[in-house]
């Protein structure tokens, strides 16, 4: 009862709304404008939240991760790109909804779902959070908790990576970043080379900023190109009827039931979870034909599958230490710094912070929906932000945020050397998340093994390495070790990640058939519906095409966040 | 100087090309890397052998060196005997884009070194370096991302300076 009485003060302070209205904001902007992560925009933040105390910096970073799942649906449906990774499987069915003049309708229709779809995730999160932390933290040593450290870092590589040799030297480099500074157990410097900023080891806001903004940004820059395509203006009728809730009721429920679970396991965020719902829907829709022509039961399915995961990847990034996506991963070093270790122990030490941040969250999903509801129209209008007020926008404030950290300039040289090599690793299809997963890790695996080293000759193996340690670095090889035989099945240039292998070849041909037919109508400019999905032809009288929404080859940023 | 040139249509919409030069390349620098780290972590200077069971602060990185290492050759004899693999998950770099990030790097670099002077001394008044160089900076990388128009590139970098000058400078009270 206390922690639930403590849990809902820390939230009645005046400053909290300030700070929920703050991340409101930042988190529908960085949705709003294609390219900038959540996690970017987190990690961004994490800077600038530092100074403030642990519920109020939670508020401003929890609410931009809310928000973002919603913002990032309006350029996934207006302009058939996708806000954050997380909203990819949006643009299957919403982008086509739009040029159909139901841009209104699909707009709508996500953020009530991604609403319902947080929600949902919430009521597990506060279910299952101190279970899990207090399982974890009767039954997790030594032993277990490394075990559990390479498990994380393992299907981080697994999901992310193309190429499973790359994830692993990636995974590898941030464990030797988490090396350098000085040894905890005998004070000895480690890779310093008498420079007075490293004994302490790298600054982990600069490292996340630089690979995640400052990389971001530059590969932007790199790959930027003037586009002749404007967002869908006409946005037709807004509110659902009753047959389109009726309509949309099974996708709802298979997508929220994929999203609950996808969210659970570590490291696998929105961008998965939405492509199996949409896929998972299909396959029981009584109209299959109608996904990725501009089903309102795709764009359902996808947006709940994708918001259901915040529950899930929050539980195991608190109650077990293991970020549940990458966003989750910056989240985890905001708290470090504020002096919240995430893991078993948090909640029997801050069991009121669960109540705090379900009240956070809960909050943030409602004003976001009235945000969504209310001022979707004005959103439209962000798309056409330039890049030329952007990008400089960003980089000053990487830099400010960044340097907010330490104020010292050492730390923006820090990342800005990141970003260069951020940047570098991703033209070479090197995951960013291993790293961050590395850093962030490496030191309690270095600490964890230690200890187990320790007491092994002292006792006999079994009795210190426990069916959970074999079960979770079983689990470890087998989330590298699967997908490396998935790839191996297929021919080279079809080769890709986790997201990039979810929907079958056949059924990228079809969406991309379909939406090559959808690409040639002229946007509607009536606000009425200008034809019937039905008098779409055939896919396979059209060949392959647009290249923008195609799955396969859309980039799953999602795992560099 | 812009640097946003438009490139023929067709390759706005190709992904990057496959190329086995740049596998090699990685692969080497990643095994010359992990080499590398490998022989610093053997020559970690300890203040005390550690106690028998438990293990010292060299041999965390001589594990991760070794692993390194050998997950590095693993990738050099990939990328040497076998064709490059696709990039179709990433886009094709644009003309000018390489400029682009080169003088934002520069610009970058010269405004960070400005401000490291904290403050400067002209016609007998102390200045603050700070905000002078973040505006010019920004009116700068405007110029650079091609934009052209003299209001926004006056009003835009003045607005952001003074928000950034009084929000953190002033009401953070971060030492800028």
């Amino acid at each position: 009862m206390n922690a639930l009485v403590d849990g809902l003060g820390a939230l009645l302070d005046v400053s909290m709304i300030l700070y929920i209205l703050v991340g409101l904001l930042l988190g529908f902007l960085v949705g709003a404008f294609p390219g900038i992560t959540a996690t970017m925009a987190v990690a961004l933040a994490a800077g600038f939240t530092m100074t403030l105390e642990p519920v109020q910096g939670l508020a401003v970073l929890l609410t931009i991760y809310v928000a973002a799942n919603f913002g990032d649906r309006v350029p996934s449906i207006l302009i058939n790109t996708p806000g954050t990774p997380a909203s990819i499987a949006t643009t299957l069915d919403g982008y086509p909804m739009a040029k159909q003049g139901k841009a209104g309708l699909a707009l709508t229709m996500s953020a009530i779902v991604t609403a319902i779809g947080i929600l949902a995730s919430l009521v597990l999160f506060a279910v299952a959070a101190v279970p899990v932390a207090t399982l974890a933290r009767d039954y997790f040593r030594s032993p277990e908790l490394f075990a559990l450290v390479v498990f994380g870092i393992s299907i981080m590589i697994g999901i992310s990576s193309k190429s499973m040799l790359k994830g692993i030297l990636a995974g590898l480099f941030g464990l030797m970043l988490g090396t350098v500074g000085t040894y905890a157990a005998t004070a000895d410097h480690r890779f310093t080379f008498g420079i007075l900023e490293l004994v302490e080891g790298f600054n982990f806001i600069a490292v996340i900023i630089g690979l995640f903004g400052i990389a971001e940004l530059f590969d932007q820059m790199l790959t930027h190109h003037a586009s002749k395509t404007r967002p869908i203006s006409s946005l037709g009728r807004w509110w659902p009827s009753r047959a389109d809730f009726k309509q949309s009721r099974a996708a709802l429920f298979v997508g929220g039931g994929v999203g609950l679970g996808v969210g659970l396991v570590p490291a696998a965020g929105g961008d998965i979870a939405g492509l199996i719902g949409w896929e998972r829907a299909r396959k029981v829709s009584k109209h299959p034909e109608q996904f990725g022509k501009g089903s309102i039961e795709g764009v359902t399915a996808a947006d709940t599958a994708s918001s259901a995961t915040l529950g899930g990847s929050l539980t195991t990034t608190m109650a077990l230490g293991i970020p549940g996506d990458s966003v989750m991963a910056v989240m985890i070093g905001s708290m470090m710094i504020w002096g919240i270790t995430p893991g078993p122990t948090l909640f029997s030490n801050r069991p009121d912070l669960v109540v705090s941040i379900v009240g956070i969250m809960l909050i943030a999903t409602i004003l976001s929906l009235g945000l969504s509801l209310v001022r979707m129209r004005g959103m439209v209008k962000l798309l056409d932000v330039p890049q030329s007020f952007l990008w400089p926008g960003i980089l000053i404030f990487c830099i400010i945020g960044t340097y907010a950290t330490s104020n010292s300039l050492s730390t923006v040289v820090t990342m800005l050397v990141f970003g260069v090599i951020g940047v570098l690793l991703k033209r070479l299809s090197v995951p960013a998340g291993p790293i961050v997963l590395g850093l962030l890790l490496g030191p309690l695996a270095e600490e964890n093994l230690s200890r187990t080293l320790a007491i092994l000759p002292t006792r006999p193996f079994f009795e210190v390495i426990s069916p959970i340690t074999i079960i979770l670095l079983t689990l470890a090889v087998l989330s590298i070790v699967m997908p490396a035989i998935r790839n191996a099945r297929k021919p080279r240039g079809k080769r890709g990640s986790l997201s990039e292998s979810i929907l079958a070849d056949e059924v990228v041909a079809d969406i991309a058939a379909k939406h090559s037919v959808i690409d040639e109508l002229p946007d509607p400019v009536t606000g009425m519906v200008p034809i019937d999905p039905s008098d779409i032809h055939s896919p396979a009288a059209h060949g392959a095409g647009s290249a923008s929404t195609d799955p396969a080859v859309t980039d799953t940023k999602e795992n560099e966040q | 100087m812009s640097t946003t040139d438009i490139a023929p249509e067709q390759d706005h919409e190709a992904s990057a090309t496959a190329s086995r030069p740049l596998e090699i390349a990685f692969a080497a620098i990643a095994l010359l890397c992990s080499a590398t780290y490998l022989f610093l972590g053997t020559q970690i200077v300890l203040r005390k052998e550690a106690a028998p069971g438990q293990i010292d602060a060299r041999f965390w990185p001589i594990v991760l060196g070794t692993t390194a290492v050998a997950i590095a050759l693993i990738l050099l004899v990939i990328a040497l005997s076998r064709p490059a693999p696709s990039r179709d998950d990433i886009d094709r770099i644009q003309p000018g884009g390489v400029a682009r990030v080169i003088v934002t790097g520069a610009l970058t670099v010269a405004f960070v070194f400005s401000w490291s002077f904290s403050t400067m001394v002209l016609f007998g008044y102390r200045f603050e370096i700070f905000p002078i160089a973040t505006a010019i900076y920004l009116f700068l990388l405007m110029l650079v991302y091609g934009h052209r128009r003299w209001v926004g590139l006056i009003v835009y970098p003045v607005a952001v300076t003074a928000l950034i000058y009084v929000l953190f400078g002033m009401l953070l009270r971060i030492p800028l």
